[in-house]
Formats: structure tokens, C-alpha cells, sequence
């Protein structure tokens, strides 16, 4: 009978326990700063024994489906303490973790422990950029800059130097997808590309994808940086100050109800004609000026629902105005037999303005613990115009000439999107979701208007206004992907966006399908393969190497098709060595209505539809990176090589290089980043970043031929080999800074002491044939245009 | 030093820095591009001498002022020209200098529709280079369907201006084969004036007077009047004129006239804003392909005879003539793109020494060198447009005077 009882005990405990052991439960909650209440993104969360894991999302939230039972929680994020929670799971929890700031860590950059390490996750061609490797980049002018840090990532090409224009693996500089807490930004930079407009203060997280694109990314070829803007502190009020030597910054973020409502306020803006003053003449007037505003309310409704509202603005503004009173013209009047002297006054100047006003509105909801979901709204609207005038007045006879003109250009997009995350097994975390755009391009609008009176006439007023229709777009994504974990070594991260592009009663349908693949083939070894298919449905028009605000945005239209591009890539990745990340990774890219200028052609002084202009054609781009990354200690850094190759070929009838391959323009065939920062003491940082670039490409030519025209006369003309036949000489600069703090009780000081090109190498931003002063062309001699030499800089800031 | 003066100090570095933007001379390292062999022809089928011009790249100089050193292009050669597997003829041009920058072989072999042809250059120093080719076929059933006057026609002009001329409106078909298929078309006048005719003068040559007749300002024939049996009597002076079919109209007909094809009248943008011209007037069968092609274009008309008269009282007016020619002609794909080119050359937009660009490259089909040789098959057609009597000095509506000179429009 005991024998019974005892195996029916038995029996029954088995029972439960296997019906326990079959029950999953789900974990979920928001992952947040301690002492700010700021949601973390990015956060791991592993299973000790299990070893399954998920990753904090977007917002905070994150969920894990685990088997009932005994289960130990790992919380771990860069720059925080890793917190530790073990517990009896029987039922579907929540679990909000709040993690310590290791202010003390000695870490500046990536990943504290191995397995947070970005090469263990799915996606390759892929980096977390943290505020802190951008605060560590050397600054520019006292600034330091997002996509000055991404430029040094291997794989990413800088444009002319300095500028925050880049190409990613043989990418054009507009086919970089860059989010503003999810709404696209069109025109990022200000001074002609020296800054972005993104300043680190207002940043909370940003991610950079090369390759290995998740399905929720969508509408350029190229890359994708997402920037996530701060949300304020729920706790404490705090900020910093900056002041540097042509720009300064503010920031100030708190509670406006304590753990409930926060605010985060950014600012920048510059006095750089207040600096350049004195240089200038009493006559001209020069200004230049740029400010950012970056503002973000963030209310918790309850643990379930939350609502964001943020805003950037910024502009920038350069005028300049010249005056010449009273100076003297001399004329021969036939009829008075005499020459006369006209007393003249002469005013005319120019004033143009650009800028971004983003807003948007988003609501998190958690439906369940498996199902969370976030609704935006947007509204993006980026503008541009410019006015010159040119006043003439005959002093004492009674004439004058006035002629303004103003060109205008904007863009203006408003849309929605509801992305849902959605984890109904312990093997899969499923995101989906869509969205909707609605563009309207106004691309160019022009008037002129002229005022005059002479003697003999009345006042004559004339205007004229031109104005492009204006072009409307629909856009429409839907998406969906799975990171779905099979057993312990193969994650497999399956995803497909569909997108249409409506324009010109002309819709365009885009299949985009995606793939990744890692597997793990020991504890220091990892394999990993990608591939991706992306589409591009607007395109940057530039005339200058370096930004212009009248670089031209504009859609597709009936005759110029979506750009496509599909990327394989191929890595392996080894962190054998302690503190110390290697990886290798070969990519091949296929671009197809890929845009170029025609032969000879530029955006600069056409009139008329700019897609007279460009012709579609096919890209190559191929390429191997070798990264050595030190991620932990008070030295950190990496090296980087990048080889890679990069072709353009057109069709015949496009007018560009008569339809035979030619390397794309920034074709650099070597790329090496050096990155080093050194934390001697809690007083002292060192940082330091050399780039060295094999020479860009241009189209050069020293001899001359005849050509016949079609009515029989012979021409002469440049004898062009090939488009893009010179390269430039090769570009390299070391940029040094030095941080130096003092450390109150309230406060915190720091100096920042910078050099951008510290030993001053005359980096070639383009070049032209040389000419003497009568503009003839002289054999055999180019001029060489840098932009930036050596430019120390210093900065002080305050944080409190 | 004081914190305002280091910030000064400091401020003035960057400043000074950042305005400075530096340039600096550097050497041109290249290929030498310089002394490649260039041919360059236009070999029309049906026509007894054909020129081909031989020269060499040279290098881009300057002395006094910017110019080429077309003394270095000049290369002694041999042209030798075979015509379906057949050398043709054989020419060398050691004497034949047609200008200073090329030596120019004048060829005799005539060439006919699908010929193949082969052309060998070789030059005293070794170089070599060759091209082959066929010509092209004929154009069928070319036809001028309709020639009509279009008086004060305000139309855009390349630049995009304005303007109000006297036009032709040129309407012409022909056929096309299917095939890859590229054209040029080029518009000529010819004119004539019979006079009198019937004893229909409207005025008698007098006695005693100049008198100087001036065809379209392109030629003028004085003669005095001073014999008493010429004068008073019947006499007839016939002038003929006749221009060498050109490129020089407007294209902007039904439909508009690009070098991409034929384009429907709806197109989006408006041809003469575009900033690249169809200039030399190409266009491929793109939109006709295999089936009839009709268009029509404009050229301007002006009357054939400008008076210059030192009398008031003379009413001169002949009878007139004119014909209008079209010539199409069947030109090789080769051809047509590098027409295109030429286009995109002649635009307002482009300038071979853009610093921002660099200079477009010219296409080639010389093997072993550069430059070109093109096939062209041209098929002609011509109509007359119009004929009547001039009008009478006083009775032209179209009519001003410069002081002793009186010019007369077309009514």
C-alpha cells in the first residue's frame, strides 16, 4: 500500500511537473535608468540556464517567454551595472528594472561583457553608436559630431573633408536613411556639411546598419542610422552648457510631474559673424548663423500606455549686404558734347535660409505581455529660400533701377505608422507593422520683379513668377520580420517589407525581402551571413562636393524608376582575446537606377526639368573590412581596413561614359580608421583618430582632339578617356582632443582642447585644371582645393 | 594671459583657418594622353568625294592666350579603303593640307546602301588605326505632305525667349523598316524669281538709273540702265538661291522634335526649356518603329528678294519660287549617340573646364585610336511652297524705311 501511495506520489508529481515544465510564461516590463527614469534601448535580457534572451525595444519594453519554473534573469546594458534576478515564474509577470549608471566604469565605448557584444547579435554590418563614442570623437570647430564618428566606421566613406556627407559600401551620399526618432530627416547639416544638425546632448541612442537591414527600415539603398532622442529625466532636473569658440549648446531635461511627465530640451546655435566681424570691411556685412532646437515631452499615462511628443527646428541663415554710396560713373553725353559724372548709390545683397522642422507624436501601448504596440504621427518639413536684390539710384536725376529676385524650395511631408512587437514564443520575437506617407515637393519656385523710373518715363514695375507644379507622393510600407532562435547556435532573423510609391499616376511596387543569418560555432567564434533588398524612391541633387542648401531633394518620377540595390554579406567574428572584438566582413552590392549627373552636366546654373539632366544605370560595389575593436579597460579603440572596389555603368543612350564601366567617384580603394582614447585618471582623457583614404575620382583631361560635327566642320575639343580617369591624391589626417574635468558636488567641468588635422596635410576636397590670370588652362598643373587645414579648437562646458 | 585674450587669441586661429581655404598646385600625373591617333569622317552614300581628316591629340597649352598647338596635330598617313572585302582605293595626303590642324584625304570611291566598308589609316610613324561599318539603307516613301505658310508664328527659342518670325511649317512621313533605326533631319530652301512673266510687270526698268537687287542679302547684282532699248521693254532676270540643307530650324513642331525620339505633343516638358537642344536634329524610330513616321517641323522664311532701291518710285516685283528640301538621313547607332553628345556640348549649361564636372568624353569607333567615321545614307525630298508675285513696295504691309533704302516684307 505504501509502495502504491509511493508511486502514486510519484506519478502525480511527475504529472505536475511535466505539465509545469510545458507551461511558458512570459516576462515582460520596461527596462530604465535609475536615476533619470530615461527607458534604455538595447538592454540584454538573458536566461541563465536556458540562455534564451531578447533585447529591450525602441521604448524600453522588452518580453521573454520562458518555461515555468525556476528561472534566473540577466539585465545588462554599456555603461550600467548588471543587475541579477532569480525567480519562481507560474504565471505571466511583469518585472520593471530600473539599472545603475557605472559612472566609475573606465569603459568610453562599446559592450562590457562579451556576450552583449554587437557581434553575437543576428544582424551584421551593424553598430550601436553610444553619446559616449561621439563625445570621444575629436571635435571639429568644437564640436563633436554623430557622423563625423560614423565616418571613421570601416565601410563608410567620408565625402570631401570634414564635411557629414558619407557613402557606405559604393553608396551615393543621399542613399543613408537617417531617423529622427523614426521620421526621416532630409537636410542634415549645417555650414555646408562641417556640422550636423544632430547635437549629442538631445541623443539617447543611436544604431548604424551597413547591411543586414531589419524589414522595418525602408526607402534608401544604402545604410540606416536611427537616432532616439533623450525622453527627459523623471526624477531630477539637469542639463549642461557648452561654450566653444564658434558655436555654443544648452541642455535641460526634468520632471514636470515626477515619475509621470518629463521634459528634454536641447539647443545650439552660433555666433560665427560675431567672430568673423572684425575681419570683414566696413562696407560689407556678412552673417552667417545656425541654431538647433530640439524639444521632447514624455507623459506616462500608466504602466501600459505612454505618449511622446518631440520636436526639432532648426535653420540656417546667411545673408550678406553691400553698399557703395555715392561713387561715380562717367559717361560721354553726344548730345551735350561733354562727359558727365552720375553720383551713384548702389545696394545689393543676397539672404538665404534653410531648414527642418520635424514634429512628432507617438503612443506606446501594451496590449499584453507578448504584444506591445506604438502609433506615431509626423510631420516633417524641410524648406529653403533665397532672395537677392540689386538697388540702383541716380543721385540729383530723378532714376533708379531696382531688381529682386527670390527662389524657393521645399518639401513637406506628413504620415503615420503603428509597429507592433510581438513575442508569442520563446524562439521567436516578431515585429510588424505599416505605415503611410504623403510627400509634397515643391521643388522650385522663382520670381523676379523690377522697379525703375528714368527721366523720360514713368515708374515701371514689372514681376514675373515661375513656379514647378507642385509633386505629390504616396507611400505606403508594410512590413513584418521574426528573430527566430533555433537551438543554441543558429538565429535566423527572416523579414520582407512591401512598399508602394505613387507619383505622377505612376505607382511603383517594391518587394523587399531580408536575411540574416549567425551562427555559432563555438564561444570565441561566430559566423554570420546577410542579405537584403532595398529601394529608394527619392533622390538628393547636388552641385557642390560639399553641401549646399540648394542640394535639390526630389521623387522619382514617370520616367526615373525606384533605386534598388541587393547586398550579400558574409562575416566571421572572433573575441578569443580578452577585452578584444576582430571581425571580417565581405560584402557585395548590386545597385540598380542608380542616378548620375550626365557627362558634363551639374545642377549648378540649369533651368528647366532636373531629370533632363541624370540618367539611371547599374552600380557595383565590393568589398572586404577588417576591424580589431578594444571595447573595455582605460584604453580603448580599434582599427579598422576597408578594401573594397566600386563601379558606375550605364546604358549607351544615357550620356554617361558613352556606356562603358567607370568607377564611381568615391571609389577609394583603401580605407584605414585608427581610433584610440586613453583614460589616464578621472581628470584626463585623451583621444585621438587618423584616417587615411586612397584618393577619390575625378574626370581630368590634358590633351585635346578633333572631332567632326554633323554639318562637316571640324571642332576641337578635351580628349576624355574615360569618365572619372584621374584619382586624387590620397587623403589622411590625425584630429587630437584632450578632455579635462574637475568634478564638484553639483556641478561638473570640462575643458576640451581639440586640433582637427593636427600636423595640417593639405587634403585634396577636389580639383580643377590650373589656370593663369588670363583663365588660359596650363599643361600639365592642377590647383588643389582643401577646405579644412588645421583648426584647434576649444570648448568649456558645464554639466549639473 | 587673461581668458578674454586667449579667446581672442584663440578665435582669431580659427577664424583665420577657416576662411582660408587652401589651394595649392599640384602635377598632373597621367597617362600621357597626348599623340593618339585621331581620324574623324562623315562618308555620305551616293556622292563622289568624301573627305577624311587624319590628325593627333595634343597636349592642352597655352601660350599667349588659350589656343592648340595645332601645328602638333598634323600627321602624314596613308588612308586605304576597301568596300565589301575590295580595296577601293589607296590615298595618301602629303600635299593635301586642308587647314592647319589635319591633313585631309579626299576620297573617291562611292559609296551605296549595305556596302561594308573598312577603312585602314596609317600614319609615317607606324600608328595605325581602323573602322568598319555598313551603310545604312535609304529612307522609304519620304514624303513632304505639306508645306504651310505660318505668318507671325510666336514661338520659345532655345533660350527659352519669345519670338515672332515668318515660318514654314514643314510636314513630312516616311516609312520605317522595324529595325534599330536612327536618323537626322536637315531642312534647305531654294529660291527663284522669274521676271516679268506674262506682262505681268509691275514696273519697267528706266533709263538712267542704278539699280542693285539683293537676294537675301546673301548676293546682289547691280546693273545701270542706260541703254534706250533695254529700257522700257519686257526684260526677264531670273535669280536662283539655294541653301545647303541645315539644322538650323525649330523643332518644336506636331510632335516635338528630341533626340531621345519622336515625342508625342503631350510630353511633360516643354522642348524649348529643356537645357539640352536637339541641336543637330537626331532622333531614333523608338516610337514609330516598323510603321510610318510623321512630324513636322519649322523653319523661317524670309522673302527672297530685299530691295535696294535709290528710287521712290520703283515697283519692281518679280515672280517668285520656293521650294523646300528635307533631308533625312539614315545614320549608324554610333552616330546617333554621339550626335547626342554633341548636343549635350552645345547646351548653355555645359563648358568643357567645369571645375565641377571636367569635360564629357567624346565617343569613338576608330579602332587602335580615336575620333570618328560615320556612315550616312541621305534621301531627299523637296516641294514647292510657294510661289506668286512679290509685292509691290507700296502695297507690302511689312514695310520700313532707313533713310534712301526701302525693304519690303510679305504681305
Amino acid at each position: 500500500m505504501k509502495q502504491n501511495r509511493f508511486v502514486v506520489a510519484l506519478a502525480a508529481l511527475s504529472l505536475v511537473s511535466g505539465a509545469m515544465a510545458q507551461k511558458k510564461v512570459t516576462v515582460s516590463g520596461h527596462i530604465v535608468d535609475e536615476t533619470s527614469k530615461e527607458t534604455i534601448i538595447g538592454a540584454t535580457v538573458i536566461e541563465q540556464s536556458t540562455k534564451q534572451g531578447t533585447v529591450s525595444n525602441a521604448f524600453g519594453f522588452y518580453s521573454i517567454t520562458l518555461p515555468a519554473g525556476s528561472a534566473t534573469l540577466n539585465y545588462s546594458y554599456v555603461g550600467f551595472d548588471n543587475q541579477q534576478h532569480k525567480l519562481t515564474l507560474s504565471r505571466d509577470t511583469t518585472i520593471n528594472i530600473s539599472l545603475m549608471s557605472a559612472a566609475k566604469l573606465s569603459e568610453v565605448t562599446v559592450t562590457a561583457t562579451k556576450k552583449d557584444a554587437g557581434i553575437h547579435s543576428t544582424g551584421m554590418g551593424s553598430m550601436d553608436v553610444p553619446v559616449q563614442m561621439i563625445e570621444h570623437t575629436p571635435s571639429l570647430l568644437g564640436e563633436t559630431d554623430l557622423i563625423r564618428t560614423i565616418q571613421l566606421t570601416p565601410g563608410v566613406q567620408q565625402g570631401v573633408g570634414g564635411a557629414s556627407s558619407f557613402y557606405v559600401r559604393g553608396g551615393n551620399g543621399d542613399e543613408n536613411l537617417i531617423l529622427l526618432d523614426g521620421t526621416p530627416v532630409y537636410k542634415i547639416d549645417h555650414l555646408f556639411g562641417f556640422f550636423s544638425v544632430f547635437t549629442p546632448e538631445a541623443i539617447k541612442k543611436v544604431t548604424f546598419y551597413k547591411s543586414s537591414f531589419p524589414a522595418r527600415y525602408n526607402g534608401r539603398t544604402s545604410s540606416v542610422v536611427d537616432i532616439r532622442t533623450k525622453d527627459g529625466d523623471m526624477q531630477n532636473y539637469h542639463g549642461c552648457v557648452s561654450i566653444g569658440l564658434l558655436t555654443s549648446r544648452l541642455n535641460l531635461e526634468g520632471p514636470i510631474v515626477k515619475d509621470k511627465t518629463s521634459f528634454s530640451v536641447s539647443a545650439r546655435t552660433t555666433y560665427f559673424s560675431a567672430v568673423a566681424r572684425p575681419f570683414m570691411s566696413d562696407d560689407s556685412k556678412f552673417s552667417y548663423w545656425f541654431y538647433d532646437l530640439n524639444a521632447k515631452l514624455n507623459h506616462k499615462f500608466s504602466d501600459n500606455d505612454r505618449i511622446y511628443f518631440g520636436l526639432y527646428n532648426g535653420q540656417d541663415k546667411m545673408a550678406d549686404d553691400y553698399k557703395d554710396y555715392d561713387f561715380q560713373s562717367q559717361e560721354f553725353d553726344p548730345e551735350k558734347d561733354a562727359t558727365i559724372t552720375h553720383h551713384i548709390d548702389e545696394a545689393y545683397g543676397s539672404d538665404l535660409k534653410w531648414g527642418n522642422t520635424i514634429s512628432t507624436l507617438r503612443w506606446n501601448h501594451i496590449f499584453s505581455q507578448r504584444l506591445f504596440a506604438n502609433t506615431t504621427l509626423s510631420y516633417n518639413h524641410y524648406r529653403m529660400r533665397l532672395k537677392s536684390y540689386d538697388y540702383f539710384t541716380y543721385k540729383d536725376e530723378d532714376y533708379y533701377d531696382r531688381q529682386s529676385s527670390s527662389y524657393h524650395s521645399e518639401i513637406i511631408d506628413k504620415g503615420g505608422s503603428i509597429d507592433f512587437d510581438y513575442m508569442p514564443h520563446p524562439q521567436h520575437t516578431i515585429k510588424f507593422g505599416a505605415s503611410y506617407l504623403y510627400h509634397d515637393f515643391a521643388p522650385e519656385t522663382s520670381s523676379s520683379s523690377v522697379n525703375m523710373k528714368n527721366k523720360e518715363s514713368l515708374p515701371t514695375d514689372t514681376s514675373v513668377t515661375s513656379t514647378s507644379k507642385d509633386i505629390y507622393a504616396h507611400e505606403l510600407s508594410l512590413y513584418a520580420e521574426d528573430d527566430w532562435l533555433i537551438g543554441d547556435r543558429v538565429h535566423v532573423n527572416p523579414g520582407f517589407a512591401f512598399t508602394i510609391f505613387s507619383v505622377q499616376g505612376k505607382v511603383y511596387k517594391n518587394y523587399q525581402p531580408r536575411l540574416s543569418v549567425r551562427y555559432v560555432i563555438s564561444d570565441d567564434w561566430t559566423a554570420k551571413a546577410a542579405y537584403s533588398q532595398m529601394a529608394q524612391c527619392v533622390h538628393l541633387l547636388t552641385s557642390m562636393p560639399i553641401a549646399m542648401p540648394t542640394d535639390l531633394w526630389v521623387p522619382i518620377n514617370k520616367t526615373l524608376k525606384p533605386e534598388r540595390a541587393q547586398q550579400v554579406s558574409l562575416g566571421a567574428y572572433y573575441t578569443g582575446v580578452e577585452d578584444w572584438e576582430f571581425s571580417v566582413e565581405g560584402f557585395y552590392k548590386k545597385l540598380n537606377n542608380v542616378i548620375e549627373y550626365k557627362d558634363g552636366m551639374s545642377f549648378m546654373g540649369f533651368s528647366g526639368s532636373w531629370s533632363d539632366l541624370v540618367a539611371m544605370g547599374e552600380g557595383f560595389s565590393k568589398g572586404v573590412e577588417f576591424l580589431a575593436r578594444k571595447t573595455i579597460g582605460k584604453q580603448t579603440g580599434w582599427l579598422s581596413y576597408t578594401l573594397s572596389k566600386t563601379d558606375r555603368k550605364f546604358s549607351r543612350d544615357s550620356g554617361v561614359n558613352n556606356g562603358e564601366r567607370f568607377p564611381f567617384t568615391y571609389d577609394r580603394r583603401h580605407n584605414v580608421n585608427v581610433v584610440y582614447s586613453i583614460k589616464f585618471n578621472e581628470k584626463v582623457e585623451l583621444d585621438a583618430s587618423w584616417m587615411f583614404y586612397s584618393g577619390a575620382c575625378a574626370t581630368i583631361t590634358n590633351a585635346q582632339q578633333q572631332y567632326i560635327k554633323p554639318d562637316g566642320h571640324i571642332g576641337y575639343a578635351p580628349y576624355v578617356p574615360s569618365r572619372n580617369n584621374y584619382r586624387l591624391p590620397c587623403s589622411h589626417l590625425l584630429n587630437l582632443g584632450i578632455n579635462l574635468h574637475k568634478r564638484r558636488k553639483n556641478y561638473e567641468r570640462i575643458w576640451n582642447f581639440s586640433v582637427y588635422n593636427a600636423y595640417n596635410y593639405m587634403n585634396p576636397a577636389f580639383v580643377y585644371p590650373k589656370t593663369d590670370d588670363s583663365y588660359n588652362v596650363i599643361e600639365g598643373k592642377l590647383t588643389k582645393v582643401t577646405i579644412l587645414p588645421i583648426i584647434p579648437s576649444a570648448t568649456l562646458t558645464y554639466k549639473f | 594671459m587673461k581668458f578674454r585674450s586667449l579667446y581672442i587669441y584663440i578665435a582669431s586661429l580659427a577664424v583665420v583657418a577657416l576662411f582660408n581655404a587652401c589651394r595649392h598646385d599640384i602635377d598632373l600625373e597621367m597617362d600621357d594622353t597626348a599623340g593618339v591617333l585621331c581620324v574623324n569622317a562623315i562618308l555620305t552614300a551616293d556622292t563622289a568625294e568624301n573627305l577624311i581628316y587624319v590628325s593627333k591629340t595634343v597636349e592642352s597649352s597655352s601660350q599667349s592666350g588659350y589656343y592648340i598647338n595645332y601645328g602638333k596635330m598634323n600627321v602624314n598617313s596613308t588612308v586605304s579603303v576597301y568596300v565589301n572585302g575590295t580595296l577601293t582605293e589607296t590615298v595618301d595626303n602629303k600635299s593635301m593640307i586642308d587647314n592647319v590642324s589635319s591633313m585631309v584625304h579626299r576620297i573617291k570611291t562611292v559609296f551605296h546602301e549595305d556596302d561594308f566598308v573598312h577603312i585602314d589609316v596609317t600614319t609615317e610613324d607606324g600608328q595605325k588605326a581602323s573602322f568598319e561599318g555598313v551603310v545604312p539603307k535609304h529612307v522609304a516613301n519620304l514624303n513632304i505632305d505639306n508645306v504651310a505658310l505660318a505668318l507671325g508664328k510666336t514661338y520659345k527659342n532655345d533660350r527659352g525667349h519669345t519670338e515672332t518670325d515668318n515660318m514654314f511649317n514643314v510636314s513630312l512621313s516616311f516609312d520605317d523598316d522595324g529595325g534599330d533605326n536612327f536618323y537626322t533631319l536637315a531642312i534647305g530652301e531654294r529660291d527663284s524669281t522669274v521676271s516679268p512673266v506674262n506682262g505681268q510687270l509691275f514696273g519697267r526698268l528706266l533709263s538712267g538709273r542704278y539699280y542693285s537687287v539683293s537676294w537675301k542679302s546673301m548676293s546682289s547684282m547691280s546693273f545701270y540702265v542706260n541703254d534706250d532699248e533695254v529700257a522700257n521693254k519686257d526684260t526677264v532676270v531670273t535669280y536662283a538661291y539655294e541653301t545647303k540643307p541645315t539644322f538650323e530650324y525649330y523643332s518644336n513642331g506636331q510632335p516635338p522634335l528630341t533626340d531621345e525620339e519622336v515625342q508625342t505633343s503631350a510630353a511633360d516638358d516643354d522642348v524649348a526649356l529643356m537645357n539640352i537642344h536637339n541641336v543637330y536634329k537626331t532622333f531614333c524610330n523608338k516610337r514609330f518603329a516598323g510603321s510610318k513616321c510623321n512630324l513636322s517641323v519649322y523653319s523661317k522664311f524670309q522673302l527672297p528678294i530685299t530691295y535696294e532701291c535709290s528710287y521712290t518710285d520703283f515697283d519692281y516685283a518679280p515672280y517668285y519660287y520656293c521650294y523646300q528640301t528635307v533631308v533625312v538621313s539614315s545614320i549608324s547607332e554610333d552616330y546617333y549617340y554621339y550626335i547626342k553628345v554633341l548636343n549635350t556640348r552645345s547646351s548653355d549649361t555645359y563648358e568643357d573646364n567645369s571645375e565641377l564636372t571636367g569635360p564629357a568624353r567624346i565617343p569613338s569607333n576608330i579602332t587602335g585610336g580615336v575620333g570618328n567615321i560615320f556612315l550616312v545614307t541621305n534621301t531627299t525630298a523637296t516641294v514647292q511652297a510657294l510661289n506668286g508675285w512679290h509685292p509691290k513696295r507700296v502695297d507690302s504691309p511689312i514695310y520700313y524705311d532707313e533713310g534712301d533704302y526701302y525693304y519690303y516684307g510679305l504681305r
